[in-house]
């Protein structure tokens, strides 16, 4: 078995023995890189330079005997929309084509703290818009699993080149799905934690209060480890908040005797694939048989949840991007003497058009007039989901549903219509909008085999119930570490 | 609720988004269909609850100290399409 | 037709904060361009926020100290607009749930107390500065990004440009007492939007308003009132009627014009925050306010004129500084001064040095002690009040007691009965002509006063010596 193939779970423990050096392991990766990201396309910058040099830091620390965190010398992909300094950070916009952040994210900060080797920085679809990494200014990422299909998006580099062995383990953003929808696609496991428990300092914002970044890996425990890293309240950041848990991996129990696991009628009917409601169902089976407690459960306001979510997000997406004016940074329209006009033309060239209808949406339910019917609705609104999902939790302790009407689609089935579009994302916008931690794991394959996903859904700051739920499923399943063969 | 062509190009003054180029027609177009989906919304009746001040958490605040100054050239240079004088330069604003 | 002004203000005051509302750069003017930057207040992409807790404090404190209710919970909101000196093309404000709301404040106007109420107090970021002289085109310094402002606006309630005048002057002395804002207007300190409509006199209806802008100081804002009134009474007469809308106030061609029409009003979309949370101010923090709160301007202007009998104008000159106020109160608190004693020494001799020298009250080491003391050195007859104005320079300047100082400038003053009477007597001796003038009749009392003054150095009680002179020369028959 080659590195690129271990889990970071393993990558770490071999990496503690010494029987493997940081510089090797990244060796390995960018190796593997070079071998199939022609056909992943799943890097917007590789950063093997940068790479190379932190793992021989790391190896040095370890040479020197120094005591070093868990995934010291593990390599990790970071979306493109977190803020790495002195690295390209494009959003996969032609609005950022050029911008190099004299600052880091948070996490960006904490991956470095850590000892994790950064490969590159993963492409998306165009400021998290979209859900088929087919918005991408730069290049569409294509899925490991079947090169003509999507990844699925927003972070669907992330998701690739975890499920490509481009990287063991990533680091993505969820606004409405942005993590979970391509980790179903890809057959990796990704989580979308509590809103607030990640900082979002230097996560280029789509929509500040529903964004939150998340892990990738290829198994439960490796999402466990990424995610305590990059947990825990920051200051730079009024909306993080300290979680009431340690260490996740330490937590791990795949033991779910009597686990309560509802299964929302409304997340099963009609729009979801025939394949996709028998592989969650048959999962739901799985739990079952070890012992957990599966029923049927109502969260009838799903059907408001598209709506809610788009008029919440593209309010907030209007104003968060309304910095990008051709003034500070990156992209400037030339030759215009008229600084209203350079506005115009700079946000009209440097934006791609699914951004640009977010915007139009987003000004449009802020707008004097339509603000109480659209935004402040879905405001009060949102209240009621919240409530709703309280409800829910008072008889289960986690909710099993589809992640995506269907399986990963092929490159340009959907991408003329954006009303489709955002159908895809009705089973995962609620987990945002009420601010829930939720986990994706493959749960089988198709008929053409793609992966199918499942999503577990737990109460605030039950990511513990997520991952050892998961992990009892993984155990059973034997889905764990798929890599795609390419 | 439909919206007027003429609506739609006032959302793109206020968005500084050009409504004359070719992509904005296609843009206009699909903008119907995603308000018709956004309408929805309307259907839901909230009864008595309303939007109010998220309490759930409160008070995130900073102490009042102030870091060493900065250099301009580092910060904002390097990014800026156009810099001179120390700043960022755009085109003659008329106040 | 008589017509009666209605004016509403909107003024912004810069809070002196030692760093920016939303991230720790120096909110201290004057800097090097852009040097108090850092990517949250010049907007970069994932930059956040975090509310400097010295904003809440000041704004509540001002609103207190105007008779506001201090909303327990309130938030922050984006206004949404773009232009080159806010470069996240939003500001954070506060929209409709503000910290302070429904405020009273008091002011004097030629003697009549007037009340002007306060919709509201917000505290937001303040913008960047363009800069049109560097360059063929416009450079942004974005050291003012982000600089804490609180923003007051009136109902209606003033009528004239002089109440407007005496309002603001109210607020300014406000918030020097507060010692939240440095008032310094040159620097832009204070700033205030002007709103003027006019109606009939004995209408109680509002007229159309027009809202007038960069109006930069005080004298500004009574000239551009003025013009305004009597724009709009012209227009009026003269069949028109009065347009709703923005108008750029030119202080130095002294006339207003068009900037923006209804028609173009903006739509700033409004919305929360979501990249901040809820303020609240509990109890124990509202108490701590509280108690920082000093006796306010106009409360010691009354005090003054009515418990220390002083004219409106001492009251006024008096109350207008904090400092001043305090050393008058400190004095007359010791019990061992008349309060009109120390406040015509503050109001004359000491007032005329910190404008000689332009330095502020608060930064000499003059002291309530220090001038207790001289005050009591002059009533004893230890010096006189003309050693008295000697001794001051020194009490600005240096640590030494007023005591130390006299005694180094030997200014104290000679009272002892025999000494002085000595002598009167050696000047009698040494004067045959005085006293054969005064025999003839003639008032040599002045004369002999100043050769005995003389002889003592200029350190004789001059009482002292007026009564033994007198009782010497009666002597002489």
């Amino acid at each position: 078995m080659e590195l690129y193939q271990k889990t970071a779970g393993e990558l770490s423990a071999l990496l503690a023995s010494k029987e493997i050096s940081a510089v090797e392991l990244a060796q390995d990766v960018l190796a593997r890189t070079d071998a199939v990201e022609a056909r992943v396309q799943g890097y917007v910058t590789v950063t093997k330079d940068a790479a190379l040099a932190q793992a021989k830091a790391v190896d040095n620390q370890r040479a020197a005997g120094e005591p070093l965190p868990p995934l010291a010398g593990v390599p990790v992909a970071v979306k493109d929309n977190i803020c790495t300094k002195g690295i390209l950070t494009t959003c996969a916009s032609k609005m950022l084509y050029n911008f190099v952040p004299p600052y880091n994210a948070t996490v960006a900060d904490k991956l470095a703290a850590n000892g994790l080797v950064i490969t590159g920085k993963a492409n998306m679809d165009e400021f998290a818009m979209g859900s088929s990494c087919e918005n991408s200014a730069m290049h569409p990422t294509h899925n490991p699993h079947g090169l003509d299909h999507v990844p699925g998006g927003s972070s669907g580099g992330s998701a690739a080149v975890v499920a490509a062995g481009e990287a063991p383990i990533s680091l993505g953003s969820d606004t409405g799905g942005s993590i979970r929808q391509p980790a179903s696609f890809c057959g990796v496991v990704g989580l979308k934690p509590t809103y607030g428990a990640v900082s979002r300092f230097g996560l280029v914002a789509f929509a500040s209060s529903l964004d939150q970044i998340g892990p990738f890996g290829r198994s439960v425990e490796d999402v466990a480890l990424l995610s305590d890293v990059i947990i825990g309240q920051d200051k730079m950041d009024s909306t993080s908040c300290a979680a009431p848990f340690g260490s996740l991996h330490a937590g791990l129990n795949p033991d779910v005797k009597g686990l309560k696991i509802g299964l929302p009628k409304e997340y099963f009917g009609a729009g979801i694939s025939e394949e996709v409601r028998a592989g969650v169902l048959a999962a739901a089976e799985t739990y079952r048989a070890l012992g957990a407690e599966v029923f049927e459960i109502s969260l009838p306001l799903v059907e408001y949840a598209l709506p809610i979510y788009y008029i919440l997000s593209s309010a907030e997406a209007s104003s968060n991007l309304a910095r990008f004016d051709g003034v500070k940074y990156g992209f400037r329209a030339q030759g215009i003497e008229d600084i209203t006009e350079l506005y115009v033309q700079s946000r009209s060239q440097g934006f791609g058009s699914e951004v640009q209808r977010r915007i139009m949406l987003g000004t449009y339910v802020l707008s004097s007039g339509y603000y109480d019917a659209y935004y402040k609705k879905a405001r009060a609104a949102q209240r009621r989901i919240k409530a709703e999902f309280n409800g829910a939790f008072q008889k289960c302790d986690v909710i099993l549903t589809p992640v995506a009407p269907t399986t990963a689609y092929k490159i340009g089935e959907k991408s003329t219509d954006p009303l489709e579009m955002y159908a895809g994302d009705v089973c995962t916008v609620s987990v945002n909008i009420a601010g829930l931690p939720a986990m994706v794991q493959p749960c089988g394959f198709d008929a053409h085999k793609m992966p199918i996903g499942m999503q577990l859904i737990g109460p605030r700051f039950g990511e513990q119930r997520l991952l050892n739920a998961g992990l009892a499923f993984e155990q059973a399943s034997g889905l764990k570490n798929i890599i795609a063969a390419l | 609720m439909a919206i007027s062509r003429k609506e739609i190009e006032h959302i793109a003054v206020l968005a500084r988004l050009d409504s004359t180029g070719g992509i904005f027609d296609r843009l206009a177009e699909d903008m119907q269909g995603i308000i018709g989906m956004v309408d929805k919304l309307q259907q839901l009746d909230l009864g008595d609850i309303t939007d109010q001040i998220d309490t759930e958490r409160k008070n995130a605040l900073r102490e009042d100290v102030a870091k060493p100054e900065s250099n301009p050239e580092e910060l904002i240079k390097p990014n800026a399409p156009d810099f001179q004088a120390g700043g960022v330069a755009v085109p003659r604003v008329v106040e | 037709m008589k017509y009666e002004a209605v004016i509403g203000l909107e003024v912004h005051a810069e809070l002196s904060t030692e760093s920016k509302i939303f991230c720790s750069c120096s909110a201290k003017f004057g800097a090097g361009i852009n040097t108090h930057t850092c990517p949250v207040c010049t907007g970069m992409p994932g930059s956040l926020p975090v509310l400097n807790r010295q904003v809440v404090h000041y704004a509540a404190k001002m609103g207190l100290a105007t008779g506001c209710t201090v909303n327990r919970l309130c938030k922050s909101d984006r206004k949404n607009y773009f232009y080159p000196d806010l470069p996240k093309a939003y500001q954070i404000s506060q929209f409709d749930v503000p910290i302070c709301e429904n405020g009273e404040v008091y002011f004097y106007v030629d003697g009549e107390k007037k009340c002007c109420r306060l919709e509201r107090i917000h505290f937001e970021e303040d913008a960047g500065k363009l800069l049109h002289d560097e360059i063929d085109g416009t450079v942004v310094d974005f050291n003012r990004c982000g600089v804490p402002l609180i923003e007051m606006v009136t109902r209606p309630d003033l009528h004239s440009s002089a109440e407007a005048k005496e309002f603001l002057e109210t607020i300014k002395t406000t918030l020097s007492y507060l010692d939240i804002c440095d008032c310094k207007m040159e620097e832009g300190s204070i700033r205030c939007d002007v709103n003027v409509s006019i109606r009939p006199e004995g209408s109680t209806e509002l007229g159309t308003r027009v809202e007038m802008k960069n109006i930069n100081t005080f004298s500004g804002a009574v000239r551009a009132i003025d013009f305004e009134v009597a724009r709009q009474i012209d227009v009026v007469e003269h069949g028109g009627t009065i347009q709703q809308e923005t108008r750029r106030w030119d202080d130095v061609k002294l006339k207003n014009t068009v900037m923006r029409t209804k028609e173009d009003a903006q739509d700033y979309r409004y919305f929360p925050d979501p990249d901040l949370i809820a303020v609240e101010i509990d109890d124990a923090w509202m108490d701590k306010i509280r108690s920082e709160i000093p006796e306010l301007p106009v409360a010691r202007y009354e005090r003054y004129r009515n418990e220390f009998g002083m004219t409106a104008m001492e009251a006024r000159q008096l109350s207008d500084s904090f400092a001043k106020a305090e050393l008058l109160d400190a004095a007359a608190r010791s019990g061992k001064v008349k309060p009109k004693a120390a406040a015509n020494w503050i109001l004359s001799d000491i007032s005329k040095y910190l404008n000689d020298k332009a330095v502020e009250l608060e930064d000499t080491k003059l002291t309530a002690d220090k001038l207790i003391d001289l005050i009591v050195l002059i009533d004893k007859g230890t010096i006189s009040g003309a050693a008295g104005k000697k001794v001051l320079p020194a009490m600005f300047e240096t640590d030494e007691t007023v005591e130390a100082i006299v005694g180094r400038m030997g200014l104290k003053q000679v009272s002892d009965e025999g000494a002085i009477l000595k002598i009167v007597q050696d000047v009698l001796a040494d004067n045959q002509k005085a006293i054969d003038d005064y025999k003839a009749g003639k008032n040599v009392t002045g004369f002999l006063v100043g050769q005995c003054m003389k002889a003592s150095k200029g350190q004789g009680n001059p009482q002292m010596i007026n009564k033994l002179l007198a009782q010497e020369l009666v002597k002489l028959g």
